[in-house]
């Protein structure tokens, strides 16, 4: 019988490449591990704000980092000394209602800026821009004084209509729409479709990812967000979470293992937010260049 | 697109009707007056009792509501300055009273103090310079501290001491702290236990007869042989002897930093014989337990004296119902408000009536305090001086500069000379740059200047001087003492 086997490889060829593919996993071992050490450096906040939250007051702050008995009754408490539901509820319905108003006037925007040829445009999208370079802490009192004269001070409006309109979601959009091919709207527009119809029919559809990207961003900025709320809301009923979690921490001490509690409860849609959507945030941070 | 569009607008719709619902607009039938202050429990008490206490004078009828604001200076500004601030506005100290008359926000009271009865004559005599400005009162305490010595006596007896003595010079405290630290730290591990948290070098300076400012204000004296033995004295403290905790070892331990950070935490477990605070520590100290507890003063470098200090409560320029907030500070100087004050452990009540209670000074649910809580109240009432504040710096530039000179020496970027030189040399020209902004102010410093050449020249031959030369809190109390005054 007759064998007419492949011309054996040379050996010392093979073990050249076996040893190469020994030497990529084992760096690919190492990599993985770094990452994961790295990685855990990223957990260690979390877990300390857990344990912490499971600690009685007097344990607060002390280098060990495990409770001597886990008190879930902290978190419980949260809800007796605030009212803490209420900031949850106020913090989500802002920043929901800032969500969808900024990524939809920002889609606009950027559909405008983006896909129509109008005298100037370019010219008006740089100022548009340049707004983004001034400190928010500068426009602070004269946006303050506009609520004032608008009469929307300690209301929910006030948080919600200034935070629906911005030069990042429109800047990101409006990236993200230059990638489509102008041949769709062309194609569109032959076949009688109005430049509403385009939009809404036709770009808005394929900016989807962009669109997840700043629904995101933008929930995610709103949520957390401080210092306008604070400044705008005076009726503690209509605090947000980041404005109520003070209460925590007053001239009576810091109560830091409730604080903690809250907060462990406070961030869980924002995990729960990246975990679905991390791959539109990671999009977004290569696209528009920024952390969120 | 549009279906969901749509779906997430009827949401929202129907999420703000809910909010609507459970938001109800506040209507009262009485006019809203707003206290501006820090989110606090004991505010809700507070406010029951004031409206208790108006119905049960006859006073005019209102609602106080909270606005919590405290934490963030900025928001008062904003507020204030658009014209739309609380109507009551707490202010942590005599600096920021200033700092806000300065802007226009706090409104001049004191014709309605002395018309009312909450005048200076109603509170503790060091708190003047706190809520004066140049004879004008401007504000009322919510409550008066100093900030003293607490010691865990367990860990005193653990290491074979005496509890300390009320009154203790820098030798005897350095002795005490070198025995105890030798007592309780093993000698073959990192020191974990240290005889106090921190000490207050301005304090520590007046104790050896130096204050940042001169007699009349006029210039900080910071650049003197005094401040360069206590910025050295400290620094030993914590380096040499290590009877106080270095900025690392404070970092080894801190894992959290809020108010005070978890000091008390580590007073608790016993890795501070001893912290310095004000009588408020006891409102977290209450809560683990009954400690085994005394009170010391800070150490004194012959000189003994303590800090009082206030956080006050101002009426704004702007108020719509200034005639109903002068309620509030009247409120403030009652029986009512100062028991609560007694009961809650918030420092000393405003009025130091009440300090000679028997509630204050023997609590009945608290045994292991009796004998402390006068320690707060003598103190304040017989050796506590307010803060100088020179009318020609702001208080917290001056903090901010004495700070971060300390903190350079601490790191070596500065010897001790030439910290307290680069001190003194950073507030003078802030000194000297407010008068050049502000020329209207040149003629009273030329004054001041002038009785500060008399009263140099004074002292240089031995002589006494007229008390109403003096300007400085600290040294009108000071003189007095040495006997440096005119008869």
């Amino acid at each position: 019988m007759s064998t007419t086997d492949p011309k054996p490889r040379a050996p010392h060829a093979e073990e050249m490449a076996q040893r190469t593919l020994r030497r990529r996993t084992w760096r690919a071992y190492g990599l993985h591990t770094l990452m994961v050490l790295l990685s855990f450096t990223m957990v260690l906040p979390f877990l300390w704000m857990f344990l912490t939250s499971l600690k009685p007051l007097a344990e607060v702050g002390l280098p060990d980092w495990m409770p001597s008995r886990f008190i879930w009754s902290n978190y419980v408490q949260v809800f007796e000394v605030i009212p803490f539901a209420r900031f949850y509820w106020n913090s989500i319905f802002v920043a929901s209602w800032v969500t969808f108003l900024q990524v939809f006037t920002s889609a606009l925007a950027a559909f405008s800026f983006s896909r129509l040829q109008w005298p100037g445009r370019d010219k008006v999208f740089f100022l548009y821009l340049g707004t983004m370079m001034l400190p928010g802490i500068i426009m602070m009192v004269p946006n303050y004084q506009i609520m004032i004269h608008l009469g929307l001070v300690d209301t929910m409006p006030g948080l919600i209509i200034p935070a629906s309109f911005s030069a990042f979601g429109t800047f990101l959009l409006r990236q993200f729409m230059l990638t489509i091919p102008s041949s769709l709207d062309e194609a569109a527009e032959i076949d009688g479709a109005s430049k509403w119809r385009v939009f809404w029919d036709i770009i808005l559809p394929l900016a989807r990812p962009g669109l997840i990207t700043l629904t995101i961003f933008t929930f995610i900025s709103n949520y957390n967000s401080m210092f306008w709320p604070l400044v705008m809301m005076r009726s503690v009923e209509k605090y947000t979470l980041p404005v109520g979690l003070l209460f925590f921490d007053s001239t009576r001490g810091q109560s830091t293992h409730l604080l903690m509690a809250a907060v462990t409860m406070s961030v869980l849609p924002m995990i729960v937010l990246f975990v679905l959507l991390q791959k539109y945030l990671v999009k977004g941070i290569q696209m528009g260049g920024v952390k969120g | 697109m549009r279906r969901l569009f749509f779906t997430i607008l009827a949401i929202l719709t129907a999420a703000s009707i809910f909010t609507l619902w459970i938001n109800p607009e506040v209507h009262s039938p009485y006019p809203i007056v707003y206290w501006v202050t820090d989110p606090n429990p004991a505010r809700d008490e507070q406010i029951a009792l004031f409206h208790q206490w108006l119905e049960d004078n006859d006073y005019p009828r209102m609602t106080l509501r909270l606005d919590t604001a405290n934490h963030r200076i900025e928001k008062k500004i904003i507020q204030g300055v658009s014209g739309v601030a609380g109507d009551v506005m707490d202010v942590p100290s005599g600096g920021g009273m200033r700092y806000f008359r300065s802007i226009g926000l706090l409104r001049d009271i004191t014709e309605p103090a002395l018309q009312m009865g909450f005048d200076p004559s109603q509170t503790f005599s060091s708190m003047l310079p706190e809520i004066t400005y140049q004879g004008r009162q401007y504000m009322f305490p919510c409550n008066v501290y100093t900030h003293l010595v607490w010691v865990n006596l367990d860990s005193i007896e653990e290491a074979g001491l005496p509890p300390p003595p009320l009154q203790w010079d820098l030798d005897t405290f350095e002795e005490y702290g070198k025995r105890y630290v030798a007592a309780v730290n093993p000698p073959d591990r990192r020191q974990t236990r240290f005889f106090i948290n921190t000490l207050q070098t301005p304090q520590l300076r007046r104790s050896l007869g130096l204050d940042t400012f001169n007699e009349t204000l006029t210039a900080c004296i910071l650049d003197d042989p005094r401040n360069v033995k206590i910025l050295e004295r400290i620094r030993k403290w914590r380096e040499v002897d290590r009877i106080l905790p270095t900025a690392e070892d404070e970092a080894s331990f801190a894992t959290e930093a809020g108010y005070e950070g978890p000091v008390m935490q580590l007073f608790n477990a016993g890795n501070y014989a001893m912290f310095l605070m004000g009588r408020y520590a006891l409102i977290q100290l209450r809560e683990f337990g009954n400690l085994n507890l005394s009170v010391s003063h800070p150490p004194h470098g012959g000189y003994p004296n303590v800090t009082a200090g206030t956080r006050s409560a101002g009426i704004y320029t702007a108020s719509e119902h200034p005639e109903l907030a002068y309620y509030f500070l009247k409120f403030l100087a009652s029986e009512e408000y100062n028991m609560q004050i007694v009961r809650d452990g918030d420092a000393l009540p405003p009025n130091p009536a009440f300090t000679r209670t028997e509630a204050f000074l023997r609590p009945p649910d608290y045994p292991n305090e009796w004998g402390l809580h006068e320690r707060f109240s003598e103190a304040v009432r017989d050796l506590g001086i307010g803060h100088s504040y020179s009318p020609y710096v702001l208080f917290a530039q001056v903090m901010r500069n004495i700070n971060n000179t300390e903190a350079g020496f601490t790191a070596r970027v500065f010897t001790a000379e030439e910290a307290a030189r680069i001190t003194a040399e950073r507030i003078n020209r802030e000194i000297q740059r407010t008068l050049r902004e502000h020329p209207e102010m040149r003629e009273d410093y030329e004054r001041r200047l002038a009785i500060q050449a008399k009263i140099d020249e004074r002292r240089a031959a031995g002589l006494p001087v007229p008390l109403e030369w003096i300007e400085n809190p600290f040294y009108q109390r000071y003189y007095a003492n040495m006997g440096w005054l005119e008869q």
